[in-house]
């Protein structure tokens, strides 16, 4: 199981919630964090192939050309589907969340001073998530590999038999 | 100091009263918030529904940790009338009032973040 240390990427245009749960996130978690203020720099970057992108919904409240997070969350799940998103907003609406999860956020948080724990726990779900794959990959593995050592007994008995009783 | 319009529950609790760490989210906050005022009143002017209903969207979470919670009440309101995309007296008092309150805040939140670097 890889120990590399977990990217995580936080994109929002805010530079105090940047600040703040980049602060919250490396004291909770292992983790190297890095901060962006738009959803352009932070797409720039991602070949550096982050674990974790949180992201913020509305990310064109100061430069209001910027792409908003939906359409950078919809980028990522094309073009780096294996990356996990955390998508927070200030915006307490279903219709926004369910899009955002249809569109493969793992979560949906509510900006505000119960935030950080929330995020806390989507992350434990999302490391433990990624734990159970990688153990499930590792066990798939195994029983190809004792398929292989079955079948190759199995032939190499009958190939023995044959030989005797020729 | 006693303070009127800042509580700092929410920072003392996240950073375990570390008055250093507090200072430096006091001193973001005091960055972008006048910045966020500023372009409330501009879109306001300007009839820009849409940005200053993002604007004041954004700068909510702001107000909560610093624990300006009437002006976060206020912001919500501001949004939902933003949201109708038309100008009204209820909406350039509530902007009026959001700007007054958090002007004091800032102030207050200045003189804390002196007392604190000395």
């Amino acid at each position: 199981m890889s120990q590399h240390k977990k990217l995580v990427y936080i994109v929002d245009d805010d530079p105090l919630q940047v600040q703040l749960m980049s602060d919250y996130l490396k004291e909770k978690f292992p983790f190297d964090v890095r901060g962006f203020s738009t959803g352009e720099e932070a797409v720039n970057n991602l070949p550096n192939h982050p674990d974790i992108v949180i992201l913020d919904y509305y990310l064109n409240s100061v430069k209001a050309d910027a792409r908003n997070g939906s359409e950078i969350l919809q980028f990522i799940k094309k073009e780096f589907p294996n990356i996990q998103v955390i998508m927070v907003s200030g915006q307490d609406s279903i219709e926004v969340a369910v899009d955002t999860m249809r569109f493969g956020a793992k979560d949906y948080i509510i900006k505000g001073k119960s935030q950080l724990h929330r995020l806390d726990h989507t992350i434990e779900k999302v490391l433990a998530a990624e734990r159970m794959r990688r153990k499930l990959n590792y066990y798939q593995r195994l029983s190809i590999v004792s398929v292989i050592i079955l079948v190759t007994i199995i032939v190499a008995t009958i190939v023995l038999s044959m030989t005797k009783v020729l | 100091m006693e303070l009127k319009y800042i509580k700092l529950d929410f920072l003392r609790e996240l950073c375990n009263s570390d008055t250093g760490r507090m200072l430096q989210y006091a001193r973001l906050f005091l960055q972008s918030g006048p910045e966020a005022l500023e372009r409330i009143s501009t879109y306001y002017r300007e009839g820009n529904f849409e940005d200053l209903r993002k604007t004041v969207h954004s700068f909510k979470p702001q107000l909560a940790y610093m624990g300006l919670d009437d002006m976060e009440h206020l912001a919500n309101q501001i949004e939902e009338l933003a949201a109708q995309k038309e100008s009204s007296e209820q909406l350039g008092e509530s902007i009026e009032r959001l700007k007054t309150t958090c002007q004091a805040a800032f102030k207050e939140l200045e003189a804390q973040c002196t007392e604190w670097e000395t």
